[in-house]
């Protein structure tokens, strides 16, 4: 009972959590009033950028050696 | 998820992606500029002083000496637009003095106008806006059934895990294989915003068609054909009279579209935060002068998800951070569309996998779903 649900946790809880933080961000702007709101939205949009650039933009050494060799051949 | 359920989702994320993919790239290109499109163009504001429209609107009808079909009043660039009916560049006038801006010439279409062609039109009027439309729709359904596979790609791995594995060419697709897939979940809802938006704003021409076709039936039958009686100015007052809450900036004359035969259209919007965005007009009988009700027409729903369609796409409503973030994601969009092409290729000419590089290389259901897929 326990383990399947830990694993529809485990692969849904951080986009799940980043659809959220991007709807709340993209409203805030919309429906606030200045301000506040505005700097609400950028921090939450910010986050999913920062988690793409954070796992999604670092190359191994042996990825890019790889993916080099794969270039040249 | 069933393993048939699975290969299914990703066939329909293949192909629609295919289907699509060239012509996102080419709208992400034309879009990023698009975000700072202020800035590209200069400021468009000449020895703007901030005094509020002095001008006739009348009399700048008259000065123009072409049969109108819009004026617009831009007060935050002191300018008056005149459009002429049945389309074509716009005339500026000064909104102080009335004067033709340039000699009243039409202004030489700025970069961004270019651009925004490309972008929503591929530069073939509205065939391409419905080209485009179609695209937005392929999108759209790319996203979300590459949310539908995201999890069995993602498999068992924490979220964020890019294998690094080998550095051979298969190691290199599986850590492509899932930058692809961390950057599309991460960037997924964004996505999903943007398409629906494009779809949105692609479909206006047919959208304000569709409305103008139903609008007559709820106001009363007027005189039409002869000459208005009444000018832009008295349209205005009279406007602003029944709706004193709005701002008013856009007069459509009466007549073919974007008219409505008989009536003047007085295009405005709320003057606070939560109606800012939503636009209505309120109708003036161009023989008696008379705005029709009690304040501005009703607008039907499509028309108020356009009117929200426009910021959600453009991201022109949160300042600088808001437009930086807009290209960020933009290119986001780009590394995958990239990597999916790239996924597409190397699946292509992959050679089938050995029993060895499968040891290597722990597989999980959906992998095995691709060798199954591929021909």
């Amino acid at each position: 009972m326990n383990r399947p649900l830990s694993g529809l946790r485990r692969q849904w809880s951080w986009p799940i959590a980043l659809a959220v933080l991007t709807v709340s961000g993209l409203l805030s702007a919309l429906t606030g009033e200045g301000g506040i709101w505005w700097g609400v939205s950028w921090v939450a949009l910010a986050i999913p950028l920062l988690v793409i650039i954070r796992y999604a933009l670092c190359f191994a050494k042996s990825g890019e050696a790889g993916h080099a060799r794969n270039r040249a051949r | 998820m069933k393993g048939s359920t699975i290969r299914r989702w990703r066939l329909v994320h293949e192909w629609t992606s295919l289907a699509s993919t060239l012509f996102l790239f080419l709208l992400c290109l034309t879009g990023l500029p698009l975000i700072f499109a202020d800035e590209i163009d200069g400021p468009s504001v000449v020895a703007n002083t901030g005094a509020v429209r002095a001008a006739s609107l009348d009399a700048v009808v008259r000065r123009a000496g072409v049969v109108p079909g819009f004026v617009r009043i831009a007060p935050d660039e002191g300018r008056i637009y005149l459009g002429p009916a049945g389309g074509g560049q716009p005339l500026l006038f000064d909104a102080g003095s009335g004067e033709p801006i340039a000699g009243g010439r039409p202004r030489a279409p700025a970069l961004s106008t270019v651009l925004l062609a490309l972008h929503g039109e591929l530069l073939a009027g509205i065939a391409g806006r419905m080209f485009i439309a179609l695209v937005a729709l392929c999108a759209l359904v790319a996203v979300v059934s590459g949310v539908a596979i995201h999890a069995p790609f993602a498999g068992e791995r924490p979220f964020g895990d890019v294998r690094h594995g080998q550095a051979d060419r298969r190691g290199t697709r599986l850590g492509w294989l899932d930058r692809h897939n961390l950057i599309g979940i991460a960037s997924a809802t964004w996505l999903l915003v943007m398409t629906a938006t494009g779809f949105m704003n692609a479909i206006e021409h047919p959208l304000f068609a569709l409305w103008r076709s139903q609008v007559p039936r709820a106001l009363p039958v007027v005189k039409t054909g002869a000459a208005p009686h009444i000018g832009p100015d008295r349209a205005l007052s009279a406007a602003r009279a029944t709706a004193p809450g709005m701002i008013f900036e856009t007069i459509i004359f009466p007549g073919p579209p974007p008219g409505i035969p008989g009536y003047f259209l007085v295009w405005g919007e709320g003057a606070s935060v939560r109606t800012a965005r939503l636009s209505a007009p309120v109708a003036v009988d161009a023989a008696t002068g008379k705005a029709f009700g009690r304040g501005p027409l009703p607008m039907p729903w499509y028309l108020a998800a356009l009117d929200l369609s426009r910021p959600l796409h453009f991201g022109d409503y949160g300042g600088m951070p808001l437009r930086i973030i807009w290209s960020l994601f933009d290119l986001a969009t780009i590394m995958v569309l990239g990597s999916g092409l790239y996924l597409r290729v190397a699946r292509g000419r992959r050679r089938p996998a050995s029993d060895r590089s499968r040891k290597s290389v722990p597989l999980r259901v959906p992998v095995d779903h691709q060798e199954e897929v591929s021909p």
